[in-house]
């Protein structure tokens, strides 16, 4: 694969995450909704934060994991939503990135057209939109807080501004897999888990 | 009152020498009165001078009266703030015996009983000073209020006198005019040979004119009088004041030693309670080493893991007691069956010696028929001595022999079994003592293998817990070999930064309450309390500055919204409104938009320049607003008639 394609499919993937983290924060109500404001992107009207703090915040982390996954090294991009008074995890969203170089697959079968990725991102931002149908009720908005966690390589560089972390994982929570959408480089699948 | 005629001085020129002469006498007289009168009036200023004097002198030993009185009412108020300093240190000092009875409260309550009592004492006599200040402040109301009186009288009184002085004065200048006016005519009538009645009424007039300098002078003392005593009760009566303000901080602090009563009553009753409950508790007999009750909680987690632990190895121990038990049993069934052998065993060895003592009756019998045959032989041998024939001795000869040869296998068989017997004896008795050894031994013998068993079952749950402890560091080992994967967050994150501000706050709050736990007994406010304040003011400062974005981001919302509605209306119906004060619309149609229309909608009114630009702007304000009363109509006819207008 050439670096150009790799480089491109990284930066729709770190964009991806970028309106995911944001929908996420807006539909979960981590952060109050006067906060966003609707942007145009994926032919969709999605809500991205204005707030310069968590702006920042998500910029670093993104911009990190960018590196890493044009490295090879980032597998796993983990949001937790974490309880203020207990620090208890109530959801935990997952995002699994699968790189194809390690699959050993050929260039030919892994081209896929940006505006199919386009189509199977926009299913998986629905359906992350949708996702609060079932999802329980935060019933104490404003006493939730989150955590993004990067799953990368033992071997991968990892800046000071970086710490290692616990998994935040959710005991006995329940699981629902999402719809899964593929770049030339990679495929990224999304999962909520949730306590029930 | 007409006294005389005036007399009119004529000029020096029209005078004859006798004139001028009588007009120098009487100048020369004038001057000596007036000279008299100057060194009466020298004298008098020097009397009043001296009386002034003294009256200062006076004024000025009262003043150090005065002076010694406010030194002495000075030390006295340093003695009574000294006293009030001492009256504030005996509650600490009671405090503090309390809080020495506190430590020994179990087993001194007898004398903290005695303290109660000696507080309600010091209660008591507390409220006895109380009431004696008060009584004191009434009194000294009471005494200003008299004082206020008598100053108000003294003052009308000074009123009055005042009044009678300026009265007196003007009456004393009228009669000096009037002396001055008698003098020149007494002088002009000197040369007139005044009458002796008119002398002796000047005399009169000057007796009471005299005597009413003296009551003035009088009066004046009496005024003078009057305002030093005034000012001493003015003293006074600040003395009082301050009095008073001292009183009421006594008051208040007084107050404040009931409330601290109250509060120290029901801290002693809330204490004995919390003792109570620690005597029923038992926590009294508990080790030293908990200091606090999360020590408590810690220990009986640790306790009911232990309990659990220990329950599970109780149940392992009661299956192995059962199976333990089971082997008793199985082992006693075995004994018994070793004892029925060991009866059958006795028995057989009771057949043996009685099969022995028959053998030894035979062995006897033996002996006897041995005997019995040798005399016999003996018989026979004297018989064939007499007869002495070879071939019966030869017969005999084998007869004894085969005898002999019989005689001998019979000892030989007898001494084996003898032999045998005597190792059946020894076995057997081996055999009897064996059992009676293992009989004995058996239960000693079975208690050793239990407490055997129960070291040994310690050593096994030991050795499991080694083994489990183990295992889990290998699990953790081979986990640690097989982790390849790193899990990173951001050091900067919010989840860490609500950590650290939380954890701040229980640090603080934690200070806060171990220092206030502390100084519990001394009214001294710890830091800690206005950290933890501090830290909650720079909360509540966040909240307030991220209530402050909300409300910024909402009016940025609502002015794009109220812009975008604004475009809206401007493109779609063509007017652009601007929203004026007092309710007033601004419409700017885009057609014309140097000219407006304003609406007032509150006076329900319509003014507009475009009267000018429109010609029928009258008859369509007539026709649509006055006559159908529809101004979105008429509106809509003015913004034609302006497209039409701006049409080329």
């Amino acid at each position: 694969m050439d670096l150009i394609s790799l480089k491109g499919s990284t930066r729709i993937v770190t964009e991806f995450f970028e309106y995911s983290i944001n929908s996420i924060l807006y539909q979960r109500a981590v952060y109050p909704a006067e906060d966003f404001a609707t942007v145009k992107k994926y032919d969709l009207s999605l809500l991205k934060t204005q707030d310069t703090e968590l702006k920042q915040y998500i910029r670093e982390i993104l911009r990190q994991v960018h590196r890493w996954l044009l490295g090879g090294k980032c597998h796993q991009l983990v949001l937790c939503i974490v309880d203020k008074d207990d620090g208890e995890t109530i959801e935990r969203w997952k995002f699994n990135v699968d790189s194809h170089s390690n699959k050993n697959d050929t260039d030919d079968d892994m081209n896929i057209p940006l505006e199919e990725t386009q189509k199977e991102i926009r299913a998986v931002l629905r359906q992350i939109t949708a996702s609060v149908t079932f999802l329980p009720e935060l019933k104490n908005e404003g006493n939730y807080t989150f955590n993004v966690l990067a799953y990368t390589d033992s071997n991968a560089n990892v800046p000071l501004e970086w710490t290692d972390s616990d998994s935040k994982e959710i005991a006995k929570g329940e699981s629902v897999q999402f719809k899964s959408f593929g770049t030339s480089a990679y495929s990224v699948g999304a999962e909520v888990t949730y306590k029930f | 009152m007409s006294l005389t005629p005036q007399i009119k001085e004529k000029p020096l020129e029209s005078l004859d020498a006798d004139q001028l002469r009588r007009r120098v006498l009487t100048l020369q007289y004038k001057y000596t009165t007036l000279q008299n009168e100057y060194e009466i009036s020298k004298l008098s200023s020097e009397r009043e001078t001296y009386s002034l004097q003294n009256k200062y002198d006076k004024s000025m030993n009262e003043l150090e009266n005065a002076l010694k009185d406010t030194k002495i009412l000075y030390e006295e108020n340093i003695k009574l703030k000294e006293e009030l300093k001492s009256k504030d240190a005996l509650p600490k000092e009671d405090e503090k015996i309390i809080t020495t009875l506190r430590t020994q409260v179990v087993s001194l309550k007898n004398e903290v009983n005695l303290k109660e009592q000696r507080i309600v004492e010091l209660a008591h006599k507390l409220s006895s000073k109380q009431n004696e200040v008060t009584n004191a402040i009434e009194s000294m109301k009471l005494e200003i209020e008299g004082s206020g009186n008598i100053l108000h009288q003294h003052e009308t009184q000074i009123n009055k006198h005042v009044e009678e002085i300026r009265y007196l004065q003007q009456e004393l200048k009228e009669k000096e005019n009037l002396i001055s006016e008698l003098r020149s005519v007494q002088t002009s009538a000197s040369h007139r040979n005044n009458s002796t009645e008119e002398l002796q009424d000047l005399a009169v007039l000057n007796k009471t004119l005299k005597e009413q300098l003296n009551y003035a002078k009088e009066l004046e003392d009496m005024n003078l009088k009057q305002a030093t005593e005034l000012k001493k009760l003015r003293q006074n009566n600040d003395v009082q004041s301050l009095l008073k303000k001292e009183n009421e901080l006594l008051q208040s602090k007084l107050d404040q030693l009931n409330s601290l009563q109250k509060k120290f009553e029901s801290l002693e009753m809330e204490n004995i309670s919390l003792q109570e409950k620690i005597t029923q508790w038992g926590i009294v007999r508990l080790d030293g080493k908990f200091k606090n009750p999360n020590d408590v909680i810690t220990e009986l987690n640790m306790l009911q893991r232990e309990n659990t632990f220990l329950l599970d190895t109780n149940s392992k121990l009661q299956i192995d007691f059962n199976q333990m038990s089971m082997l008793n049993d199985e082992m006693a069934i075995e004994r018994n069956q070793l004892l029925d052998l060991n009866k059958d065993y006795e028995t057989s060895i009771l057949n043996l010696k009685r099969l022995n003592h028959e053998l030894e009756q035979q062995k006897l019998l033996s002996f006897e028929e041995c005997k019995l045959l040798r005399q016999q032989l003996e018989e026979f041998e004297e018989q064939d001595d007499k007869k002495k024939t070879p071939g019966d001795q030869v017969n005999a000869s084998n007869i004894i022999e085969g005898y002999k040869n019989q005689t001998e296998d019979l000892t030989n068989e007898l001494k084996r079994l003898n032999e045998e017997l005597s190792k059946t004896d020894d076995k057997i008795q081996k055999r009897r003592k064996i059992t009676n050894d293992l009989g004995i031994s058996y239960s000693q013998r079975l208690n050793e293998l239990i407490l055997e068993n129960k070291k040994l079952e310690r050593l096994l749950s030991a050795t499991k817990n080694h083994a489990n402890i183990l295992e889990q560091k290998i699990l953790d080992l081979t986990s640690l070999k097989e982790k390849k994967v790193r899990i990173l967050q951001l050091r900067d994150n919010p989840l860490l930064k609500e950590h650290y501000i939380r954890k701040e706050k229980l640090a603080l709050l934690e200070k806060e309450n171990s220092d206030l736990l502390s100084g519990i007994e001394t009214d001294a406010i710890p830091r800690s309390v206005y950290d933890r304040i501090k830290h909650d003011m720079k909360l509540l400062e966040k909240e307030i500055f991220s209530a402050n974005k909300k409300t910024t981001r909402l009016k940025e919302v609502f002015n794009k919204k109220s812009l975008e509605f604004i475009e809206a209306v401007n493109s779609l119906l063509g007017f652009k409104l601007e929203f004026l004060a007092h309710g007033k619309v601004k419409l700017v149609s885009c057609y014309q938009p140097n000219k407006y229309i304003i609406a007032d909608l509150q006076s329900n009114t319509l003014k507009s320049d475009l009267d000018k630009v429109i010609p029928e702007w009258e008859t369509l304000f007539q026709l649509y607003v006055i006559e159908k009363g529809e101004l979105p109509a008429f509106l809509s006819q003015v913004k034609l008639r302006l497209w039409e207008l701006s049409q080329p």
